[in-house]
């Protein structure tokens, strides 16, 4: 009886450390990055109450709810704020700010959304061939997957 | 689709989301180039190219064809060309998808629409409008920028 494999689905994010595209299985939650060989989140975010940290980074999306309050830097994929966030953030793809979003800090992504009634004060830099560099030198990388 | 629409000129909507015929009482061609200073006491819409400053009490809309390289203040600002310049509005600031704005936005209210390109610094919010305009060609003091800084690692 031959064994019916199914060659799992893959999906394509950025690493969140080195920017560089991988190829990953579309149900990983985390994986480890063949480039800079470090772990990238991937599943999706929701933030509720007070969360203060260096960096709050993913390669899904992260959802700040209206109470929540949140100090980091950011570096998402898509990026949903309900509540207060003080801090940089970076998204690859769109940034909403609720109506009751509250944003304090610089903020580059693909494209925005500002609800009447949010605040945003800072930096902001949206375009719609916004795209990482990535960091690093690739060649010292794949000469230590060898 | 309203005529209008259909050669690209911006449309100012009231509340109840109606286009409002004749807001613009002042238009600058698509032909014209302006250099300096120029005041209006209702609309604006720019088609052409100005350099230099506007102040109006009433909408400014820059339409598809139209380059500005000036320092807006206006009620409202609807960009649909390229503005190099501050932009600071009583109301709202929308940037549609053919926007491309490079300078600082002061505004109540901010509209990006997918496609836009904006890069700048940015002040939106109630608390926005109450802060003192910002002296034209001097850039803001952006003391949020040195408490948003993530700390050292």
């Amino acid at each position: 009886m031959v064994a019916n494999t199914q060659v799992p689905e893959t999906r394509r994010v950025v690493c969140t450390h080195c920017d560089r595209p991988i190829e990953i299985p579309a149900s990983a939650m985390s994986v480890s990055c063949r480039f800079c060989h470090r772990r990238v989140i991937i599943e999706d975010i929701v933030i509720k109450a007070y969360h203060a940290v260096v960096r709050l980074a993913t390669a899904g999306r992260v959802e700040i709810a209206g109470k929540a309050h949140v100090i980091a830097e950011i570096r998402v994929n898509e990026l949903v704020v309900e509540g207060a966030v003080k801090g940089n953030i970076t998204a690859l793809d769109r940034v909403l700010i609720g109506k009751k979003g509250s944003v304090l800090g610089n903020l580059c992504s693909r494209s925005l959304e500002v609800e009447p009634g949010a605040t945003l004060v800072g930096r902001v830099q949206v375009s719609p061939e916004f795209a990482l560099e990535p960091k690093g030198d690739p060649e010292e990388s794949e000469v230590a997957d060898l | 689709m309203e005529p209008a629409q259909a050669q690209g000129v911006p449309m100012i909507e009231n509340k109840a989301g109606s286009p409002v015929a004749g807001e613009f009482t002042t238009v600058i061609g698509s032909d014209a180039v302006f250099k300096g200073e120029l005041t209006f006491e209702k609309g604006v819409r720019v088609d052409g190219r100005v350099e230099g400053k506007i102040n109006t009490k009433g909408h400014l809309a820059v339409s598809q064809g139209g380059r500005l390289q000036a320092d807006v203040v206006a009620a409202s600002v609807i960009v649909e060309g390229d503005v190099v310049g501050n932009l600071v509005a009583s109301d709202r600031v929308e940037l549609r998808k053919s926007a491309k704005l490079q300078g600082d936005v002061r505004a109540t209210k901010l509209l990006v629409a997918e496609g836009a390109t904006f890069i700048g610094n940015c002040q939106v919010g109630a608390e926005a409008s109450k802060l003192a305009p910002a002296a034209p060609g001097t850039a803001p003091a952006n003391r949020l920028t040195e408490s948003a800084a993530p700390p050292r690692k």
